[in-house]
Parts: C-alpha cells; structure tokens; sequence
C-alpha cells in the first residue's frame, strides 16, 4: 500500500468514526427514553404497591421489612473486574485477588490486612473496598462497615464504598444508622444506587 | 434477520469481525447498540459528562474491534466484560486528564532524543490527513461510498459491487481507482496551489 493510500485510509477511519459516534448518539438518546419511559412504569408501579401495603397495613397487616434480610437481599458479592484490573503489583494483593476469586473471603480479608499493614502500600482505597465485600461475604457486616467507612471521599471507589456502607449498616441491625446513609445515597441524583436505596427506605417503612 | 436484531454469542461476534466488510460492520453496530447502557452506568458511576462517556465506550469499541482483528483478545472474558474494563479504564483516564491535579513534579528533567525532524513529519502527515478528509467531502456520493466501504470496513470489490447493485465488481474495482486517482490529483492541485 502507498504511503497515500495509508493517508486516505486514515481519513477515512477519521470519518468512519465520526459516522460511529452519530450512532452512539442516537442509540443513547433512544436508550435514554426507553430508560425513562421503564422507569415511569416502575415508579406507577411503587406507588400502587405502596398503597396496596399502606391498604393491608391499614387493615392489621404488617408493611415493614425486616433491615437485615432486606440488606442480604440487595447485596451480592460484586464481580473482581476492578480489584483485578487495578494494576497494583503487591505481592499479598495479587494473592487477595485470587482467595477473593475463589470465594475465600476470610483468607482474603486477612491478606487484604496485610495489604493495608505495609506503610508503602499506596491503594488503599481500594483496600478497603475490598476488605469491606469480603468481610460482609464473610458475614461479617459490622466489621465490613468500618472498612467502608475509611474509602476517602475523594476516590471514585466512594459511592460504591457508600452503598455497601449502608447495606453493611443494615445487616448489623442499626435501621437508624441506616436509615441515615440510606437518605443520603437516595437524596444523590448522580448516585448510581439511588433508585436501590430508595426502594429500601420504601421497604422500611420511612 | 439482521445481525444484530437478536442476541449473539461472543464467537459469532468475533467470527464476524475477523470476516471483516458487511460482517464488521453489522458486529461493530451490534456491539455499540447491545452495550450502549453502559454509558448511562459508568457516566453516573464516575460522575462523567455524557459526552465524554460517550467518546470513550466509542473508542472501547473500537479498541475491541481492533483487538479481536489482531488476535490480542482471545475471549478469556465474556466480550461484554472485556469492553466495560476497557470502557472503564478509558473513563478513568479522561477524568484523570480533566482533573485539576494532573500536574508531575521531577526533580530532574529526564533525557530525551531530539524527536523534531520526526515531529515535523508528523505534522505534515497529519495536515495531509486532513485535507484528504476535507476533499473526500467534495467528491461524488458513489466514490465517498465506494473508498468508505474499502478504506474502513475492509469490504471487498463483490461484496461493495452487491451493495450498490452492481453486477459486474470489475467496474467497481476500476471505479475505485478512478476515484483514488481523482483523491491524488486533487490533492497534488491543492499542494501546487499551496506553493504558489
């Protein structure tokens, strides 16, 4: 190929790309209005829900969920993509890594305490994340909480960090504490969880 | 059916892009559409401008296009999980870029070649580049599609001959000369002009 017809080709990958992205757009903005449009459906359908559990409470039923099996059922250990990817070359995080891959969550904690013991150790909001979901699958929820608690809030770990604070919170029984987190995600419209911890506080019953 | 109008395994995907032409291109569009939520996820995830986002899970795809063509991406991972991580580390490295503290401090300036005559030819290549894409608008709507479907989708000479209802891809290929030649002289006008 000829140093020009290397140059028309990248011209023409310039404008293929430029036709990709108009793609991009329009897709998005369709995604968009089928996003809004479901969740139109699933507010109408909260709201008949939430006067259908009013009606039975009304009538001597019962419309509060119990905090803990409510935190247990919002909260699933999350896949390793970020813990994985991190590039952090540590001797016990990559060892971490592999026990919480292995869904060894007691050994992962422990290595992730050693992680966060070396002074050098510069991730540590990572650490902690991580230290948090595996002491929480390890049903150690009050222990998890306090790990969640130390990602800064200045790391993009922080709202992932703040929603499993509030379910760690949940799953040690302080519905107050909670209710506290809770409000806060649910209040944050840029928060990735808000419809999430909006329909637990639902669930508590405010 | 169209490609992309059902769910697809990741060794069809793969098998389409590797094909290259009409096979690219429909996998290309299905990729973009199938995973187009992410945007939504990782924009609210990193508090990302839309835009931005968008940008980067274009280049993502792109990338994952590119890694299955070279063989890099030997589908280890679903597909999907390979373009959100790529997705999410290109988002990452935007926000880095747009944060106020992306400035390094160094003690001492590290040793470098004198890179000036290279950078020169990049520029000119660059500018090259540029004009071509500024003239390739001013040709006929058949050469535009004729080179787009060549240069970037890699379809070949019949499967462009069948797209445009050609019987004979012998004309196409002739036709596809005639416009590259058209592309080079009206550049080589523009040089003169330049000059003059």
């Amino acid at each position: 190929m000829t140093d020009f017809e290397l140059q028309v080709k990248m011209a023409l990958a310039k404008q293929g790309k430029a036709a990709l992205r108009n793609q991009v757009d329009q897709t998005y903005a369709k995604y968009l209005f089928r996003e809004k449009k479901q969740r139109f459906y699933a507010l109408a359908v909260a709201a008949m829900l939430i006067v259908a559990l009013a009606a039975v409470g009304f009538w001597g039923g019962s419309p509060a969920s119990n905090p803990q099996q409510l935190a247990w059922e919002y909260y699933a250990s999350p896949a390793l993509t970020e813990m994985r990817d991190a590039k952090i070359t540590h001797e016990f995080w990559q060892k971490a890594v592999l026990a919480y891959d292995h869904k060894s969550y007691a050994e992962a904690a422990k290595l992730l305490k050693k992680v966060l013991d070396d002074p050098q150790f510069a991730e540590t909001d990572f650490a902690y994340l991580y230290l948090g979901l595996s002491q929480m699958s390890d049903n150690h929820p009050q222990e998890a909480a306090k790990a969640f608690a130390k990602v800064r809030k200045s790391s993009l770990l922080y709202p992932d960090a703040q929603w499993y604070q509030a379910l760690a919170i949940l799953a040690s029984d302080d519905a107050k504490q909670a209710h506290l987190v809770l409000g806060t995600i649910a209040q944050d419209d840029s928060h990735h969880q808000q419809q999430q911890a909006a329909q637990i506080l639902e669930k508590l019953g405010k | 059916m169209k490609f992309f109008s059902v769910e697809r395994s990741d060794d069809v995907i793969m098998e389409a892009i590797r094909t290259g032409g009409g096979k690219r291109e429909e996998a290309a569009k299905y990729l973009i559409d199938r995973h187009i939520g992410f945007i939504y996820k990782v924009s609210r995830k990193l508090r990302l401008d839309e835009a931005l986002a968008k940008d980067a899970y274009l280049d993502a795809v792109i990338a994952v296009i590119q890694q299955v063509e070279s063989g890099a991406y030997r589908g280890e991972n679903k597909l999907s999980s390979y373009l959100y991580q790529i997705f999410y580390f290109k988002s990452i490295d935007i926000l880095r870029k747009h944060s106020t503290n992306s400035e390094e401090y160094m003690e001492q300036v590290p040793d470098r070649a004198d890179d000036r005559s290279d950078m020169s030819l990049t520029l000119e290549q660059q500018e090259s580049v540029s004009q071509i894409e500024r003239l390739l608008e001013r040709m006929g709507q058949p050469c535009k599609q004729i080179l787009m479907d060549w240069g970037f989708w890699g379809y070949q000479i019949q499967e462009i001959a069948e797209r445009m209802g050609v019987d004979d891809p012998v004309k196409i290929s002739r036709r596809k000369y005639k416009c590259l030649e058209e592309l080079r002289e009206m550049m080589e006008e523009f040089k003169f002009s330049q000059q003059r």
